[in-house]
């Protein structure tokens, strides 16, 4: 078990009141696994990648890492954000550069790793562009890059997708899935799309909302490599059914 | 945004604040009563030939002080922003805003002449303090905001790479706020020409001090009755202001673009030709870029090496001493302020009602005026951008250069300066609210102008509808700098001079200027800008900020 996550809780206080965003959520990793968060905006899916992240504490219940109790950021967990966070100050070489410069790596080694990891994004040839003069896509292909270059053992992606057009996000999509052959990455990613939960993931667990809870897990037993035809066959689509299913059980309680 | 987080309800931080400000006040006002020996210097020769020199020396003052200024503004946002003693220092600065600096030059003129006495030094030094004060709290509140609205995705970012405290700042923080703290650098510094200006020839008391630079050269050319020095002087000034603009802050502005987080498409980028020559020049780039690269690593290694202890320091050792200082202060203001008796008290607030009246009612002229031709600007974002660096020409440049020259229009037509000493305080801080109702209107979105023009929104409606509640924020933003910069204009503008006419008005502004001229320091004056600064921060807490937080709500986008 990489990472797990045992009855979290959390709420969030405004003025005298406290809104429940998560309520007894648990959830495991295994290593090398691709698995999906999938849930409805506002379900309290970022504020739990976050908690595992260390970047905010539960109120009760604990995230482990490693066996090793989470409490703040940790070493080896990396996140990719939905408005990519770039440094627009820096270029794509020196974003994918950062994480390796504030270890102390030095120029050469650190030149090399980041053409490893702006070559295997597909940016070759954008080494000095800034973000501001690439799309959507090709920014979120230098974030990949720039925690890939930090050799993480997590990747936590928050909607990472969500920012770009469909016909992007197909091909990003594939791109993930390329780069996960390659690297082997484990990786969480949150996302409200149910066909890129499926395609993408191993496992995808489906939240409820108001208060955030996890409401099934759902294998995915599709085969990999897995290209984007996968979506269109039935295997896929019985998956789908399941989870459609699902997310209609859950409005029909909500009202 | 420049105000959302001040408090609009006076708290204990500000009485702190308060008390601290006037304490340290009346301290060098104490201090400047040891004033030494007369001071001689060479008098200012109107010599054509001599005037490049006084420009360069006007210039290196207004260098002097905006590095100062800079240097306070690292060292002070960063603790504001992030130690427990946030809601004081942000109290102390809004309250450092609101004294009129100019009814202090004096005094500072006399402390710092005092520590280094029958020197010029003192002067000097007196003379950068007053540029350092009109600059420094507007910067370091820029900051401040920058570091404080950092955006939570790039936050986490950074949090998720672990950075150092350190790195953290050299990084993250410092990057993310440089073009907004380039910009605020670039318009303190042209409120500051005015300051230097007025600064250079004052009378302490009996002493009249005039350091060598384009204010004190002008001076001398008004007590002549020298019509071609004042031009060439003039001049002079508008050759120094567009040396700073071009060679130091149009590279500045257009460099720091970079570091936009966040780009307003449809506008030309900001170039500049030094930027582009410098660009262009590998060696000097590449220097540039090695030594950049290298102070920073130098910079990271050291810190690797003595990984930072999270400082934590009680807050009682910084709150006793300033209480102290405070309590010291507060105990010489009211010693310095007790013979005077409360009818000098009233008829003072008085007199502030009576500047009062004149700023409100020019700042409303102005508006009524600027405020439709900024919008009609902004409608046109190509004309806009040129008008801009015309317009910030003209905001830079210190109008109280001209005021004798008014003053000799006033007289010749017979004119009261009771009234037209509002036209002289707003005549330098009218371009405030012109330059934000064309940013106002620049910010509107376009789908929203599209929209109104769907509907068939025209002539008054749109207006009333669209142009005016859209750019409202803005102007409020224009109306608040305005206003601060008026009442310290009133120091000047109250009283002027042309030859040994004299013309007054009477207002708070005259009243200090007086107190200035007889005595340089003393209750009269404490009194004078005390009330001063109790009208600006009075007006700022239960006019403008209330404005602004409705602004905020109803008519941001």
């Amino acid at each position: 078990m990489l990472l797990s996550a045992k009855d979290i809780v959390k709420a969030f206080r405004a003025g005298e009141r406290a809104y429940p965003v998560l309520f007894g959520v648990n959830l495991t990793l295994r290593e090398g696994e691709v698995v999906a968060l999938l849930g409805r905006s506002g379900g309290g899916k970022s504020t739990l990648l976050r908690i595992l992240a260390g970047l905010i504490l539960p109120d009760a219940g604990e995230v482990r890492f490693k066996g090793k109790r989470v409490e703040g950021p940790v070493e080896g967990m990396a996140m990719v954000f939905q408005t990519f966070a770039l440094f627009p100050w820096l270029t794509v070489q020196g974003n994918v550069e950062f994480g390796l410069r504030l270890r102390g790596v030095g120029p050469e080694e650190r030149r090399a790793i980041a053409r490893r990891y702006i070559e295997l994004v597909g940016l070759v040839g954008f080494e000095n562009a800034y973000p501001k003069e690439l799309s959507g896509g090709m920014m979120q292909r230098v974030a990949i890059a720039r925690v890939l270059a930090n050799d993480p053992e997590v990747l936590l992606m928050d909607e990472p997708f969500g920012a770009l057009d469909a016909q992007t996000r197909a091909l990003m999509q594939e791109l993930l899935l390329q780069v996960w052959e390659k690297t082997h990455k484990t990786i969480l990613f949150v996302t409200h799309d149910i066909d890129e939960a499926i395609f993408l993931g191993d496992r995808v667990y489906v939240m409820t909302a108001r208060p955030g809870r996890i409401k099934e897990e759902i294998p995915v037993p599709l085969p990999r490599p897995r290209a984007l035809e996968v979506t269109t066959a039935e295997p896929f689509m019985a998956i789908k059914r399941r989870v459609l299913s699902l997310i209609r059980e859950e409005i029909g309680s909500a009202r | 945004m420049a105000l959302t987080r001040f408090p609009e309800r006076p708290n204990r931080h500000d009485l702190l604040a308060l008390v601290l400000t006037l304490g340290l006040l009346a301290l060098f006002l104490e201090a400047s009563r040891e004033t030494v020996g007369p001071f001689h210097p060479n008098p200012i020769s109107l010599d054509p030939l001599k005037l490049p020199e006084y420009t360069l020396r006007t210039a290196f003052r207004m260098g002097v002080a905006f590095l100062l200024s800079t240097l306070f503004t690292l060292v002070y946002a960063p603790l504001a922003a992030k130690t427990r003693l946030e809601p004081f220092l942000i109290s102390l600065l809004d309250i450092l805003q609101s004294v009129p600096i100019l009814g202090f030059l004096a005094a500072t003129a006399g402390a710092f002449a005092a520590l280094f006495p029958g020197r010029a030094l003192g002067y000097e030094l007196a003379a950068i303090f007053a540029v350092f004060t009109s600059q420094a709290w507007n910067m370091a509140f820029s900051f401040y905001q920058s570091l404080k609205t950092l955006p939570r995705e790039l936050d986490e970012a950074a949090t998720l790479f672990r950075l150092s405290p350190w790195q953290r700042f050299l990084r993250l923080e410092l990057p993310f706020a440089l073009p907004g703290l380039v910009w605020n650098a670039m318009m303190s510094m042209s409120g500051g020409w005015f300051f230097v200006v007025a600064s250079e020839a004052i009378a302490v008391g009996k002493t009249q001090v005039e350091l060598p630079g384009i204010g004190s050269y002008l001076a001398t050319a008004i007590t002549q009755g020298d019509g071609r020095a004042v031009l060439l002087a003039a001049l002079s000034m508008l050759v120094a202001i567009l040396a700073y603009d071009q060679l130091l802050f149009r590279p500045l502005v257009a460099w720091s673009q970079r570091f936009k987080y966040e780009e307003r498409p449809g506008l030309e980028p900001a170039r500049s030709w030094v930027l582009d020559l410098l660009r262009r020049t590998h060696t000097l780039r590449g220097i540039a870029e090695a030594a950049f690269s290298w102070a920073l690593e130098a910079l990271f290694q050291l810190e690797r090496r003595r990984p930072p202890r999270r400082l934590i320091l009680p807050q009682w050792v910084l709150v006793l001493p300033l209480l102290l200082l405070g309590g010291i202060g507060a105990f010489i203001l009211w010693r310095q302020l007790q013979p005077l008796g409360w009818l000098e008290v009233a008829r003072v607030f008085l007199l502030g009602f009576f500047t009062f009246l004149r700023v409100m009612g020019v700042l409303l002229l102005a508006t009524a005026i600027w405020v439709p031709v900024g919008i009609l600007l902004g409608l046109r974002p190509r004309v806009a951008q040129r008008v801009e660096a015309l317009l910030q020409l003209l905001a830079a440049f210190p109008v109280n250069l001209l005021y004798p020259l008014l003053a000799l229009f006033l007289l010749r037509h017979h004119l009261s300066l009771e009234v037209f000493s509002a036209f002289l305080m707003a005549l330098g801080t009218q371009w405030y609210i012109l330059f934000n109702a064309v940013a106002g209107s620049m910010a509107l979105p376009e789908d929203l102008k599209e929209a109104a023009r769907s509907f068939g929104l025209k002539g008054l409606t749109l207006w009333r509808r669209l142009l005016l509640p859209g750019t409202f924020p803005h102007i409020l933003t224009g109306l608040i700098t305005a206003s601060g910069g008026t009442w310290n204009a009133a120091i000047v503008a109250e009283v002027v001079q042309w030859g040994s006419l004299t013309l007054q008005a009477t207002g708070l502004g005259s009243y200090i200027a007086r107190w200035t001229l007889e005595e340089g320091q003393g209750p009269h004056l404490l009194l004078g800008i005390a009330v001063m600064s109790l009208y600006v921060v009075v007006i700022n807490r239960f006019v403008w900020r209330r404005l602004y937080r409705l602004a905020e709500e109803r008519f941001r986008f």
